[in-house]
């Protein structure tokens, strides 16, 4: 299943990210990485979930990246 | 990656068809739905981007089920009280058939998420039953008259005879009502007399 180059991982956190100004700051750091292919917040939910969708970034690379920002991110457990 | 698993899907698909037919658009977020249907949160966003995403995606879904089925057997070019006709009996099937899709559609229809599933849909099912009805016109088997009032004559009688039969009675006063087939049938033949020249 899944061969080939085009199969994607998607990642999932737990964020400190709050407010649609986190967002915005995420925004910086996300849209200019080419290693990922998209991403979004869900600001609705309880734990303000980030969903990254990349072939090739791992949870401790997205972990360190937000980390840089005074964001903390943990991954959810499947 | 993480591989994706249809009956997973189903269930939290019909998880969240039932939580919204009950509780309306309010009742659904992403933890509880996970906590129902079995699943972790983060299962749930391996499927669906959001919230919004997940609302609108088994809105187009649902909406998809209940147009294949209103069309099943159905052709444009049938006469008026053929094509009437199976478009009753079609839509009464799903709807008894499908009590939580109908509830859950109640409770979204005047919502954006409608509006965005029905852009994600396209018009292939007004365009085949605005066919049907336009040729009826042409042939001089159906009235002449605004979409709206046609609708209403041809369809709310069959919607509220569901409506009565859900609910197990008409009206507190009156007996146990169940909507029969024959009943459905002779109901429609006098909509097929009002609305024919």
């Amino acid at each position: 299943m899944h061969i080939g180059t085009h199969a994607l991982d998607i990642l999932v956190f737990k964020t400190s990210v709050h407010s649609p100004s986190d967002v915005v700051r995420l925004e910086d750091l996300l849209e200019t990485d080419d290693r990922i292919l998209r991403w979004n917040v869900d600001l609705e939910d309880v734990d303000k979930v980030l969903r990254i969708v990349s072939n090739t970034l791992t949870a401790p690379d997205v972990i360190r990246l937000l980390g840089a920002k005074g964001f903390t991110c943990e991954e959810l457990p499947d | 990656m993480r591989p994706k698993d249809e009956q997973k899907e189903r269930a939290i698909r019909q998880k969240a068809i039932e939580m919204i037919a009950e509780q309306g658009l309010d009742g659904l977020s992403m933890q509880k739905l996970a906590k129902s249907a079995g699943v972790s949160p983060a299962t749930l966003y391996i499927y669906y981007k959001d919230r919004d995403d997940l609302i609108v995606q088994v809105c187009v879904e649902e909406t998809l089920r209940m147009f294949r089925a209103t069309l099943e057997n159905f052709d444009p070019q049938m006469s008026f009280g053929d094509g009437l006709r199976i478009q009753w009996l079609n839509r009464a099937r799903f709807c008894m058939a499908n009590k939580w899709s109908v509830a859950f559609t109640e409770q979204i229809r005047h919502s954006p998420y409608h509006s965005r599933a029905m852009e994600l849909i396209g018009t292939e099912m007004s365009d085949v039953l605005g066919q049907f009805v336009r040729n009826n016109v042409v042939r001089g088997e159906l009235v002449r008259m605004p979409f709206e009032a046609y609708w209403s004559i041809a369809f709310s009688p069959l919607y509220q005879l569901i409506k009565f039969h859900f609910q197990g009675r008409s009206f507190p006063n009156h007996e146990p009502f169940v909507l029969t087939e024959e009943l459905l049938l002779q109901t429609m033949q006098l909509v097929l007399k009002a609305l024919t020249p």
